[in-house]
């Protein structure tokens, strides 16, 4: 439990970090104090990509090999996916609602594009909850998760492709459309909600052996055969 | 509202529900007794 703790405690000083950097960058000149929401906006969004491609490698990862290790990273991997999806939409429609005067368009490709992946990934979870075999479960989300993450370059690209109401990237290979303080603001809070990202899959990961260790369950392949060590022998 | 009380309220909700889901990992790995 001291290393979770401590875990925890790095990502709380690393948001701090964050926040402090997000609170003090110079406000936009047109939207004001609402341009700070980026910092929370586009971190989120990115990290949620970043752990849709992680959920992607494991889960190829457990096609091949098989090893529960790779089940556990891919699903906690999602998890969180999910929950950083679910903070940037939310932020996104506040922001929307106070700089394009609508909090939504389903009409608009980047809106609609998220909305359709964390949907998506909803349903890998509630697939994971609904079966009970473990073999199954992982076969089942691995396979769905190695090909839902095509989505992942569809929403970042999907600004480029059909231009409505959300901006283009702020960030190109020919510079930024944004100062240098506010760059760094956001680089800053993409680094933070990476360390919180870390800390979370390690947490999670951790949790599902432990879980899976405490009912005999997620027992998969080579590991099912394995003898217990004799420390790991209780109540004997 | 003002801009500044929507954007402070914004980080509210949103370190609110990454310490919510921090939490319930803790309790859950509490209950797991290693």
């Amino acid at each position: 439990m001291n290393r979770v703790r401590a875990s925890f405690a790095v990502a709380a000083a690393a948001l701090g970090v964050g926040l402090w950097f997000a609170l003090t960058a110079p406000p936009d000149v047109l939207q004001g104090a609402y341009s700070r929401l980026l910092y929370i906006h586009a971190s989120t969004l990115w990290l949620a990509f970043l752990a849709f491609g992680v959920t992607c490698f494991a889960s190829i990862a457990w096609l091949i090999r098989k090893r529960p290790r790779w089940d556990r990273l891919a699903s906690a991997s999602v998890e969180i996916g999910v929950l950083f999806t679910a903070i940037g939409l939310v932020v996104g429609m506040i922001w929307g609602k106070a700089v394009w005067g609508i909090a939504w368009d389903w009409m608009d490709p980047r809106l609609a594009t998220t909305a359709v992946m964390f949907f998506v990934y909803l349903g890998y979870l509630a697939l994971r909850a609904a079966t009970d075999d473990p073999i199954a479960r992982a076969r089942r989300s691995a396979i769905l998760g190695a090909i839902a993450v095509v989505q992942v370059p569809l929403v970042y690209f999907s600004v480029n492709l059909f231009r409505t109401l959300h901006q283009t990237q702020s960030i190109r290979p020919d510079g930024a459309t944004m100062p240098d303080e506010m760059v760094t603001a956001l680089l800053v809070n993409v680094a933070v909600f990476t360390i919180l990202y870390v800390a979370l899959l390690w947490v999670r990961v951790d949790l599902a052996r432990a879980e899976e260790a405490r009912s005999g369950t997620g027992l998969i392949a080579g590991e099912a055969v394995k003898p217990p060590r004799i420390n790991e022998v209780k109540d004997v | 509202m003002s801009e500044t009380l929507i954007v402070t309220a914004t980080y509210v909700l949103c370190y609110a529900l990454i310490v919510a889901y921090a939490t319930l990992l803790y309790v859950r790995r509490r209950k797991t007794g290693e």
